[in-house]
């Protein structure tokens, strides 16, 4: 029953196959929220992946529990008081929870010029800005601390066993590295890799298994040995022939949303591996072995800079 | 199985191509590459005079991708029907066959779309002029029976007036009468040099550039779109040209470049004494052009009831001639012939919707297809085009065209990315290290950066020791073969004279009871010819070894026994005798052939097992040191490869034809049938020492003086050869690798060492300046390290592929 406009709820297969989903649609509905315009930028647009997801979370579609009343959550001050909801229930990313608290300081900043917005609100707001810092402050040391290196090789070990085990079978074998790179990402490896203070020999470490664990995968996804090169377009780009399953069309498409920030120019891997084009971005390779194309979507993902800053 | 096609790895080349000069470009915008260095030795490894060279490089990489340039050679030996074969494909006479030979100068024939009338282009045409000046002082110290033989020769004739008058050449030729008339005058031309023993300037026209062009539209390929490349022919004398000598290095540098070899054979003298040659000269190019070589084996229009049909040519020319280096499917029966009048024929059925009047071909063709009653049929275009058709179906010439322009095709592409790729590959290394040394140099301090500077000249210095003593080393391998050579010919000439000594014996002790015998029955005969009494060891070994022989004899009979001449007069003995001398000395010229070559070719694998063995552990040594040296740079500088470090045909194969060089003015002359004709082909005489002589009676004389004379010589000439190819073949080539070699090596460090040098230069800007060039260096570093990784792969991949066996599938559309 899938199609373009269905709803996608958090408990669907693909949400939980595809576990920062629901990160990145947080942050993006913090970004969407207009307080000088009073509504939601994204919500106008019923056809995108997040306005999907939008449906989906907020219930519109599947009468859910968690139903909000669809008038009021366009407006600004339901905005709000969902957010703090969203972000309590669902980002765990440090990564979500520090955008979150961008858009936050930003809004409130710009409320104090505007009039027409209760005292309440604005107390919300704040409430929100002290209640994120101290997640972001508690996430922090949560961080820095030595077991905290476990916790990163569990998101990696559990995202290359959902990418061994099939789950994202979907998508081209570049679009599954991809797939399993937003779930680093935006798990607990991320925000590992982006803590300064971590020392650095552990996190290029850890980018390397990335990279070997990416390779071999990505070498028995193609059927391709390691050494051999193959053609970009029609192996390693090349998606299986479309499933009639909801995740056919609905992986495809969170992948796409998912890379919606990344340009041509400076992500050109990610770029062809989540969006459909007719001509490869210059500086992607016709022909690759596997490791390119891992190292390239892993330093697209996690960038050498912020590493040796 | 994923199978990598070589239109994606040309289309990827080019974008490579793309990506780098942007690169590059974006690194001259932003100000990162400098005027060059003063001083040669400091310069950057890109300046603004460099980086302007190797973009040129790419921009004519990437026009090669796009215009692959097919170069279709055409060899085989004499009056083969090389000519014929090139008319055939372009379907116009715009090469002249006469039953002499014909093609003196190599000429390249282009596929020129849109010129129907075909121009020769000859720039070169200075030295003939000279030529031309010279041989008028020659003609009037010449003997004037000589000259007078040339009067006869209508052709030659008029070429002697046009020396008189000082007519000088042109260098452009229009339609095919003019350009027959030009190449028919080239011709004679070289006959007359030899004639007057002048020297044609062949070394002139050793080069491709030198070579006369005939441009025209070749009417198979008038179809095909130009992305499909374009197609030339290379027309080339027949191997025992003169001139060969002078032509040869740049013909086989020709033939290992041309996209596909097309041999062509004559079917009538397949099984002939030429037999032998064209099997070696086939082989030869085989070594370089084994899997883009096809064989035409034309004349077949001559096939008999009993000649050999076509399975048995193909396995003939495959098994037998080519030792199975050329497979079955590549060999093609065929007539030239007739390809070319029904080409030709449709061509000018296209063009004009009739045949012309009054051209003789018209009536080749006319005979060739309607027979007798030609003249009834020609007129009607409906037949003629049917008639056409049908000669071109019967020469079988059809299917190989297609299928070598297809070769051709798909080795030119190949070509040019081989070409593409492995520059990419060389050009992204140094583009990634200059960027590394970029950004290196501003992180660093001056002071620690001029420590760099200083420890890498170290090591560049040490590479010219190295490089010094390699040559030594190679330098003594050279006279150490030299000297075992010497040995070897000291040691054959040994054996020379105990043979001839022995057969001397015999066929004194032959002659003497011959005569004994002869004797008894019929008494004494007179001597023919006064013979001179010998010295030297052939007359004493005689006395000795028959001296009390001597006694017996009556001295009334007509035996010498120190003469040198032995005479026999029963023809069998005689010829038995013969017979057993010639194979005795084709051994020993075979022993001394194969003692040459494995001198020569020892030395060579002693050089390069010395060369890959402590040389490149020493150069190993200090490309750790350079990297030591550049270890926060995160530069790495590899060795360059030694593929040229290598001789370029196998020995055996350099011997034959410097022996036949040797041996050519011979040849020339007359071809001696059997073994003897090979051997005594050394001798620029006709007296190889035996003579018959048929008058009042049969009997026979053999010089043995004259035999052993000749046959020292010849043995000379085997060693004289093995010492020509190892010092004007071998030792030059090697020393030219190694040169090549170590220049690339050093040339590598001293370029990344300018970089350093630079990056000093740079610390004198100010704060803002050197931050931004930081920051853009070392975006740049990481984009070029990515194509460096991408150049790799499709260097590698491009490689794989050559090896791989050509896909028969897909063929390019070619109408024929
Ligand atoms: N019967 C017959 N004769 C041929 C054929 N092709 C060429 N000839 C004749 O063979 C002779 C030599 O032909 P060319 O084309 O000049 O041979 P070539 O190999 O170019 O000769 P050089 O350049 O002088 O070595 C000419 O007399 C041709 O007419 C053929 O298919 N059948
Ligand atoms: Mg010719």
């Amino acid at each position: 029953m899938s199609n373009d406009l269905a709803p996608i709820t958090p408990n669907s297969t693909l949400c939980q196959t595809l576990s920062c989903l629901q990160e990145k649609f947080v942050v993006d509905f913090a970004n969407g929220i207009d307080v000088t315009r009073d509504h939601i930028r994204v919500q106008r647009q019923r056809t995108g992946f997040f306005a999907r997801m939008y449906d989906g979370f907020t219930g519109k579609g599947a009468r859910r529990q968690t139903e909000i009343n669809a008038s009021l959550v366009d407006g600004v001050e339901a905005s709000l008081k969902w957010l703090t909801e969203l972000t309590e229930s669902m980002a765990q990313s440090n990564l979500a929870i520090t955008q979150v608290n961008d858009r936050v300081s930003i809004l409130s900043g710009s409320m104090v010029e505007l009039s027409h917005y209760s005292i309440d609100t604005r107390e919300q707001l704040q409430e929100m800005a002290y209640r994120l810092d101290k997640r972001m402050h508690d996430m922090a040391q949560e961080i820095s601390r030595i077991d905290f290196i476990q916790k990163a090789k569990l998101n990696i070990d559990i995202t290359f066993s959902k990418w061994e085990a099939g789950h994202f079978s979907v998508l081209s074998p570049a679009g599954r590295c991809y797939a399993a790179m937003e779930e680093l990402h935006w798990g607990s490896l991320g925000d590992y890799c982006r803590c300064l203070d971590n020392p650095a020999h552990q996190r290029r470490e850890f980018l390397q298994l990335v990279i070997d664990r990416s390779t071999k995968q990505l070498a028995v996804d193609a059927a391709v040995e390691l050494q051999t090169p193959a053609e970009m377009a029609t192996v390693w780009l090349a998606a299986p022939s479309i499933s009639r399953s909801s995740n056919g069309i609905d992986m495809p498409q969170a992948l796409s949303w998912l890379a919606d920030q990344m340009t041509i120019d400076s992500t050109p891997f990610i770029y062809s591996a989540a969006h459909i084009t007719k001509n490869l971005p210059s500086k992607v390779p016709l022909i690759a072995q596997a490791r390119r194309i891992a190292e390239a979507m892993t330093h697209e993902v996690f960038p050498l800079e912020t590493l040796d800053a | 199985m994923h199978q990598l096609n070589i239109d994606t790895l040309r289309m990827e080349a080019k974008r490579q191509l793309a990506q780098l000069k942007s690169l590059l470009e974006k690194a001259q915008q932003k100000g990162l590459v400098d005027e060059p260095a003063a001083d040669d030795h400091n310069r950057a490894t890109f300046d603004t005079q460099s980086i302007a060279k190797v973009l040129e490089v790419l921009d004519g990489e990437s026009y090669k991708l796009d215009h692959l340039d097919m170069v279709l050679a055409v060899v085989g030996t004499m009056k083969a029907g090389k000519s014929t074969s090139i008319n055939a494909i372009v379907g116009a006479e715009v090469l002249p066959n006469r039953n002499r030979p014909m093609t003196t100068l190599p000429t390249l024939i282009r596929h020129t779309p849109g010129v129907l009338q075909p121009r020769l282009i000859f720039e070169k045409i200075q030295p003939l002029n000279e030529l031309l000046v010279a041989l008028s002082q020659a003609i009037k110290s010449a003997n004037p029976e000589a000259l007078t033989e040339l009067q006869n020769d209508k052709d030659m004739k008029e070429l002697l007036i046009q020396i008189r008058q000082q007519n000088f050449f042109e260098s452009q030729h229009e339609g095919a009468e003019n350009i027959f008339r030009f190449l028919k005058s080239l011709n004679d031309l070289v006959r007359l040099c030899f004639t007057l023993k002048a020297t044609f300037p062949f070394d002139a026209y050793a080069t491709v550039e030198a070579m006369p062009v005939i441009e025209v539209e070749f009417s198979h390929l008038k179809d095909t779109p130009v992305t499909q490349g374009r197609l030339t022919l290379l027309d080339t004398p027949g191997p025992n040209e003169a001139g060969q000598q002078h032509l040869r290095h740049m013909l086989k540098d020709q033939l290992k470049k041309a996209s596909a070899v097309l041999a062509v054979l004559d079917y009538t003298q397949l099984k002939s004494d030429a037999d032998e040659q064209v099997r070696e000269n086939l082989m030869e190019i085989s070594y370089t052009a084994k899997d883009r070589m096809y064989a035409l084996v034309n004349k077949f229009d001559q096939k008999d009831r009993n000649g050999d049909d076509e399975p048995a040519v193909k396995k003939y020319v495959a098994q037998t001639l080519m030792k199975n280096v050329m497979a079955e499917s590549s060999v093609f029966p065929v007539s030239s012939k007739q390809g070319y009048l029904a080409s030709r024929a449709r061509n000018e059925l296209e063009r004009n919707g009739k045949l012309p009047n009054n051209e003789c071909w018209v009536e080749d063709f006319g005979k060739e297809r309607f027979g007798g009653m030609w003249v009834d049929f020609i007129n009607d275009p409906q037949m003629v085009k049917a008639g056409a058709d049908k000669l071109w179906q019967e020469s079988g010439f059809s299917i190989p065209l297609e299928q070598v322009i297809f070769e051709a095709h798909r080795n030119a592409a190949m070509e040019a990315l081989r070409s593409a790729a492995s520059k990419l590959d060389n050009f992204a290394k140094d583009t990634g290290n200059f960027f590394k040394a970029n950004v290196g140099s501003l992180k660093k301090s001056v002071a620690e950066l001029q420590k760099n500077i200083d420890r890498l000249q170290q090591d560049i210095e040490n590479i010219a020791k190295i490089e010094a003593s390699t040559e030594d080393a190679l330098k003594g391998i050279l006279k150490g073969t030299q000297r075992k050579i010497e040995t070897a010919a000291a040691e054959v000439q040994k054996e020379v004279t105990e043979k001839i000594e022995s057969y001397f014996k015999e066929g004194k002790t032959a002659e003497s009871d011959n005569l004994q015998k002869k004797d008894q029955t019929k008494g004494s005969s007179n001597s023919k010819e006064k013979t001179t009494p010998i010295n030297g060891f052939f007359g004493v070994a005689f006395a000795s070894i028959l001296g009390n022989k001597r006694e017996e004899k009556d001295p009334t009979l007509d035996f010498d026994p120190s003469s040198p001449i032995i005479k026999l007069d029963d023809r069998a003995e005689a010829q038995d005798f013969i017979k057993r001398i010639e194979s005795s000395i084709k051994t020993l010229m075979d022993k001394a052939e194969s003692d040459c070559n494995s001198c020569i070719q020892s030395g060579i694998d002693n050089f390069s097992s010395e060369f890959e063995g402590h040389r490149i552990d020493a150069l190993e040594k200090i490309k750790e040191s350079i990297k030591r040296n550049l270890d926060d740079f995160d530069i790495m500088v590899n060795l360059p490869n030694t593929e040229n470090i290598k001789i370029d045909s196998p020995v055996s194969s350099l011997m034959k034809n410097a022996i036949m060089e040797k041996t050519r003015t011979v040849t020339k002359h007359r071809r001696q049938d059997g073994l003897w004709g090979t051997i005594c082909r050394v001798f620029d005489t006709d007296h190889w020492g035996w003579e018959s002589y048929q008058d009042s009676e049969n009997y026979f004389e053999i010089d043995i003086i004259q035999i052993d004379k000749s046959t020292r010589l010849a043995i000379d000439a085997v060693f004289e050869s093995a010492n020509d190819i190892l010092n004007k073949d071998i030792y030059p080539q090697l020393q030219n690798g190694v040169e090549d070699f170590f220049c690339a090596f050093r040339k590598r460090v001293e370029n990344i060492r300018g970089d350093l040098i630079a990056g000093v230069q740079k610390h004198s800007l100010d704060h803002a300046r050197k931050a931004d060039i930081l920051a853009v260096s070392s975006e740049m570093a990481i984009e070029a390290a990515a194509l460096e990784k991408d150049c790799i792969t499709l260097n590698d991949s491009a490689e794989t592929l050559r090896y791989k066996e050509s896909p028969s599938s897909t063929r390019i559309e070619v109408q024929v």
